[in-house]
């Protein structure tokens, strides 16, 4: 995934960043409500040894003093010192309680230990703070104090007093906030790009076009109404009746040397809008004044007659076992009847032996012959094997691609099963596109791109 | 089983209605039918049997009696009534057969897939029958032969979508009520379909 794709991710899962920040803010603010105040106070202890009369001894004295300065901050945050400090204020605390709320570190390469005492109350943090330097001093006499002396090689004063906190050191509702609202986004955006990254569906006509060979003739917006009623209504101006008449405008440029008549329109998966395009693609060929025959190819869910209102049950089925000729059950449509409809008949057991019957050749052939166009609309190519044997005897197969739902392994697999029986696809569609996508501007640019030279020649 | 006169099996026009149980809405199509030729073709010689049949028949059953009262109310006979299932050679010899529902239909082309041009459901057919009546070409041609007029009404599907509103509802279940709604509307899609398909062939013959 490059940088470009990634920007890509991340415009088009915005909402996914904003939203991170969004309770990212929200999560500090919640921090910042729901925490005590508490102050801090600081005081620094500075650590010498007492008997140093030559620049060479306090040297001595000052590198003992650096090595012993870790235990002291061990020491200072003791169980056994806070123990002595709340003996000696008289605190409501266990000893582990206050040693949790002490923290001591050296100060690098000095001999200054640095001890910050923490409490709800700037006072009682002071208080504690001062006591804790004093016990500290009295312990580390006690500690370093050779036996039968009496006095300590090591001095520890009170460098720095403990001072009173004026401002609370939690909660910090800016550093919180900024915090929040940094981590929020950052998350929101990882978790577009990790989803993009996941995401399989295909999105871009290129790839469409490079994963199945074919090119991408047709791009076909979604459209609610057109979800609903199945079919375009091509004398409108709407984007679908634009989309399906520019499809129609393209097919009849798919390789003008042998010309695909036998179109098989099918999909990867069921569901992938093959049936819309099938139908819709029938209806826009016999507008422009082609012959057309559709036939309803797909003998286990079989769609086409109910979305065209047309006589269901009877078809296919009957001609493929020799009951009926082809004119007895092909249903003609629309006034000018340049369009004839063949159902899919009585459902049978055996699809996938049907529609490869030689039975079938004959139909696909005769119909060749009357028809200037002959539109399957076939069954999805991967969950069952009855397109494939149909792939075989149409010119040409149509895909169509759900934008956002067929996968790149699915359109690889289609492709595979039907470079194995030697199918030809001529060209796919990319199905259901949300309007907002860059897909659609990008080929409402090229659409309006190729109308211009032919308005300027007007 | 003709309205009057004597059968002459060569010419006889076959109307067969088409429903689930054969006793409510296919029986009472058929005795309005016969009730309304009788109207139509009084006096006449035109042949024309009506017949009934039902995809999972309650075989000999009589009309239901909720059916029967709405049949009887609208001044149809229902007396000597047993239901028959529906079998190929009927659809076979039909010349028309006017199903209840688009289910109908399709179990009625499952026998017969060449009757696609003379079945249709029998709000369907009316709906065609009046689209014919109105379109130019046909309005003022004699057209003698019911056959060829059943043909026009199936060329003109092209120009209408078969859907849901071609259904008569199932009123087995319902009260006397929905038996009186289904009925009410069976008599009002008939009047077209038969007059249509039959009156000029009464006026030609008589």
């Amino acid at each position: 995934m490059n940088f470009g794709e990634m920007l890509r991710a991340l415009r088009r899962a915005w909402w996914m960043p904003a939203l991170g920040l969004l309770l990212g803010g929200l999560a500090a603010v919640a921090v910042t409500l729901t925490t005590t105040p508490v102050y801090t106070s600081h005081t620094q202890l500075f650590v010498s040894t007492t008997d140093s009369s030559s620049t060479a001894e306090a040297f001595q004295g000052n590198q003992f003093a650096e090595k012993r300065i870790a235990s002291y901050a061990e020491l200072l945050t003791s169980q056994e010192l806070a123990a002595r400090v709340v003996a000696e204020l008289d605190l409501d605390l266990t000893p582990g309680q206050l040693a949790s709320r002490i923290e001591a570190a050296p100060v690098s390469g000095t001999v200054v230990l640095d001890v910050s005492v923490t409490d709800p109350s700037p006072e009682e943090a002071q208080r504690i703070a001062r006591t804790v330097a004093g016990e500290f001093i009295a312990a580390v006499e006690e500690l370093e104090t050779p036996a039968g002396s009496l006095t300590s090689p090591v001095r520890v004063t009170v460098f720095g007093a403990a001072d009173l906190p004026r401002s609370p050191s939690a909660p910090q509702p800016v550093l919180d906030l900024a915090v929040g609202l940094v981590i929020g986004s950052g998350l929101g955006a990882a978790t577009a790009i990790v989803r993009a990254r996941l995401d399989r569906s295909l999105k871009d006509p290129d790839e469409v076009a490079d994963l199945a060979g074919a090119p991408v003739i047709g791009v076909v917006l979604r459209d609610d109404e057109l979800q609903e009623q199945h079919r375009v209504d091509l004398q409108s101006s709407s984007r679908s009746a634009e989309a399906y008449r520019h499809l129609q405008t393209n097919l009849q440029f798919l390789d003008v040397d042998t010309p695909p008549r036998v179109l098989m329109v099918s999909s990867a998966m069921p569901s992938e809008g093959k049936t819309t395009v099938a139908v819709n693609l029938a209806l826009a060929l016999a507008d422009a004044g082609q012959r057309v025959a559709l036939i309803e190819a797909d003998l286990r869910r079989p769609r086409v007659t109910s979305y065209l209102g047309l006589v269901t049950g009877v078809g296919l089925t009957n001609v493929l076992t020799g009951q009926v000729r082809v004119e007895e059950v092909a249903q003609p449509h629309g006034e000018d009847g340049t369009l004839v409809v063949i159902g899919a008949g009585p459902s049978a057991p055996n699809p996938a032996q049907l529609l490869a019957s030689g039975a079938m050749g004959t139909l696909l052939q005769e119909l060749r012959e009357s028809h200037d166009y002959v539109v399957l609309d076939a069954p999805p190519l991967l969950p069952v094997a009855d397109a494939t044997g149909l792939a075989v005897l149409a010119d040409g197969v149509l895909l169509s691609v759900r934008h956002g739902s067929t996968t790149r392994e699915q359109l690889q697999r289609t492709r595979a099963t039907l470079d194995r029986v030697g199918a030809r696809t001529v060209g796919t569609v990319l199905n259901i596109v949300p309007a907002r996508d860059d897909v659609s501007a990008a080929y409402g640019y090229s659409t309006e791109y190729a109308a211009r030279p032919a308005t300027a020649a007007r | 089983m003709t309205v009057s006169g004597e059968p002459t099996p060569a010419t006889a026009f076959r109307l067969l209605f088409v429903c689930t149980g054969n006793i409510c809405r296919s029986a009472a199509a058929e005795r309005l039918a016969r009730r309304r030729l009788a109207e139509l073709l009084l006096g006449s010689a035109a042949p024309v049997q009506v017949h009934s049949a039902g995809t999972r028949a309650v075989v000999g059953a009589a009309i239901h009696p909720d059916s029967a009262a709405a049949v009887r109310a609208l001044g149809g006979d229902v007396d000597g009534f047993a239901a028959r299932r529906l079998r190929r050679p009927m659809v076979t010899e039909a010349d028309l057969v006017l199903t209840m529902t688009r289910e109908h239909r399709q179990a009625v082309l499952g026998l017969e897939p060449r009757a696609l041009s003379r079945t249709f459901t029998l709000r369907e057919a009316a709906d065609l029958a009046r689209l014919v009546g109105e379109l130019p070409g046909t309005a003022g041609t004699p057209a003698g032969d019911p056959r060829s007029l059943v043909g026009r009404m199936a060329a003109a599907r092209r120009l209408r979508a078969s859907g849901a509103g071609d259904d008569v509802d199932d009123p087995i279940a319902g009260p006397p009520e929905a038996h009186a709604r289904a009925v009410a509307s069976i008599a009002e899609c008939l009047g077209p379909v038969l007059e249509h398909v039959l009156r000029p062939s009464s006026r030609q013959h008589g």
